[in-house]
């Protein structure tokens, strides 16, 4: 058994949506990451790893331990934050990471203190007047203060600002260093690959691949936008050993998997007014794992 | 079985409405309790007439008892002591529970390493002890004015009895939200349990009241087992429907924590 295990979990909401079938492993001190796009089940699934809901079909587990019957048992070694944050609006932040120490009679406040230095929170305002990446950080503190062995988080950088966002994944890597066994759920690419060991994809409700995070960065498609000095040279660098998909005016589109090195060996040769690089949908990236099969 | 800092954090939450509704209950009584004279007949008969009888008797006013005591019953818990706890319960009850189960904040109570069966037993035990106060206070409250309005007049026995029934009548109130609140999917499902339920048994309270042939509701109404003449007459059968009050809120409590253990919560 590894520290997270689903078996075949279905949870039928009607209409097509809910999961399917569901089955996986976590195993202990890895991160994985649950990517799919927006609705495609993953806080369904989250919610029945915390036993918040129970599956019609099919069992799971963390740390050996049922997540429906002995919900209580694995929250007490065990971070969560919500990906739909509603904390309690007229308290400050204070006072909700206070209550929250409370209700896990945590009686040290020094790691929520940390955290909230490292994330610049201002933790006496009221929860009310929060923005959405304040509201965030007081969940990650929530979340990570009581040092748990197991972390379960749904969209954790949603809403934070980019410096903020690479500060969670350092502390997310600092949290796999002593041994965390982390489960993230985002819809962003990007985000799960820096951190995460395995890259789980679900769509529809069902698995539809899980993939060594290094395997899934090498075999990434990157598309590029080449623009050249002239047309003639947009034109000539379509008939390099490189993958262009197409010219428009003075720009090629180039796709490359893998490394860079042949690109950039073959644009030595021309000159380069501008590179763009253009982010890969997940849509995207679906089509490039399964060939266009999937919508 | 109790957490608390829920215990507390709800207390934090729900004590504004409380004292608002104390403040109500305390206004009222001192006005009833001086309302009250001695030589009430002809007085009240003069304005009593000018209202027609069917109004009065729907409000649970009449002018059968004219002692201290019986003037209390049929003032101050004929209407009153009805009417202002369930305006602290249905809305506590809704806000403790269905309300962070909405908008999802329950998350927080449940994903810490307290089970479902103790938070809901902390939030109920609120809900019940809570009401229990109110009514305690103004027991003492409704005691202290009296004897310094009207030393030696109360029969603070029954007077007792009628803030004890009014307990048990509330506390079945309470276990009707705090269980509409526990189990309904949503906003529709618990309001028109947990407030549908006491409002429209008191609506039919108030026909079943009025002269006329519709006497017979009283029986598909819970408001008729806090009897206030049986109680004034200390009848057995009175301390009988408080025991029946007590034991079916005891029932939705206990249901309500039970089925609550056992939902989804998509929070």
């Amino acid at each position: 058994m590894g520290m997270i295990d689903v078996f075949h979990i279905t949870k039928d909401y009607s209409m097509g949506r809910g999961i399917f079938d569901l089955s996986f492993q976590v195993e202990e001190g890895e991160v994985f990451g649950f990517l799919g796009p927006n609705g495609a089940g993953k806080t369904t699934t989250i919610r029945h790893l915390m036993g918040f809901v129970r599956a019609d079909m099919g069992e799971c587990f963390i740390g050996g331990k049922n997540c429906w019957d002995e919900a209580t048992a694995i929250q007490k070694r065990l971070g969560y934050l919500p990906g739909e944050l509603t904390l309690m609006e007229h308290m400050t932040g204070m006072e909700f990471i206070r209550f929250s120490a409370g209700m896990r009679e945590q009686k040290s406040m020094r790691r929520a203190q940390s955290l909230i230095e490292r994330f610049e929170l201002d933790p006496s305002v009221k929860i009310r007047k929060m923005s959405r990446g304040m509201k965030q950080k007081v969940g990650i503190v929530c979340a990570f203060m009581h040092n748990p062995q197991v972390l379960i988080l749904d969209e954790p950088t949603s809403g934070l600002d980019p410096l903020m966002q690479s500060r969670f994944v350092d502390l997310l890597l600092e949290e796999k260093d002593v041994g965390k066994t982390i489960f993230l759920s985002s819809h962003i690419f990007d985000e799960i690959e820096k951190t995460c060991d395995r890259i789980g994809i679900i769509r529809e409700g069902k698995l539809a691949a899980i993939e060594d995070a290094a395997s899934v960065r090498s075999q990434r498609k990157k598309t590029f936008l080449i623009t050249f000095e002239t047309r003639a040279m947009a034109e000539a660098f379509r008939k390099e050993p490189c993958e262009v998909t197409d010219v428009i005016g003075t720009t090629a589109v180039v796709s490359v998997t893998g490394s860079l090195r042949e690109l950039l060996k073959t644009l030595e040769k021309y000159k380069v007014t501008n590179l763009d690089v253009k982010t890969e949908s997940l849509e995207e990236i679906f089509m490039h794992y399964y060939g266009g099969t999937n919508k | 079985m109790i957490s608390y800092p829920l215990l507390k954090q709800t207390v934090r939450e729900n004590y504004k409405l409380l004292l608002v509704i104390a403040a109500v209950l305390s206004i009222y009584t001192i006005m009833i309790t001086g309302m009250y004279d001695p030589n009430i007949t002809e007085k009240m008969e003069d304005l009593l007439s000018a209202l027609p009888a069917g109004m009065l008797s729907a409000f649970g006013f009449s002018m059968e008892e004219q002692t201290l005591t019986g003037f209390l019953a049929s003032y101050l818990f004929g209407f009153l002591m009805l009417v202002f706890p369930m305006l602290y319960e249905i809305p506590t009850a809704y806000r403790m529970i269905a309300s962070k189960i909405e908008q999802g904040s329950m998350a927080y109570l449940i994903g810490t390493p307290n089970s479902r069966k103790k938070i809901a037993f902390t939030l109920a035990f609120y809900l019940s002890v809570s009401t229990a106060v109110l009514m305690l206070y103004v027991a003492a409250l409704g005691t202290v004015v009296s004897s310094r309005m009207f030393p030696g007049m109360l029969r603070t026995g029954i007077f007792l009895d009628l803030c004890t029934g009014a307990f048990a009548l509330h506390f079945l109130i309470g276990g009707i939200s705090f269980f509409a609140a526990c189990v309904g999917k949503d906003m529709g499902q618990v309001l028109g349990i947990g407030a549908g339920i006491p409002v429209v048994s008191y609506l039919i309270h108030m026909l079943a009241n009025m002269e006329g042939n519709l006497t017979f509701l009283k029986y598909v109404t819970i408001f008729s087992l806090f009897d206030t003449k049986r109680i004034l007459e200390a009848d057995r059968i009175g301390y009988l429907f408080m025991g029946i009050l007590a034991a079916a809120g005891m029932l939705f409590y206990v249901l309500g924590i039970v089925l609550f253990r056992k939902r989804d919560l998509s929070v």
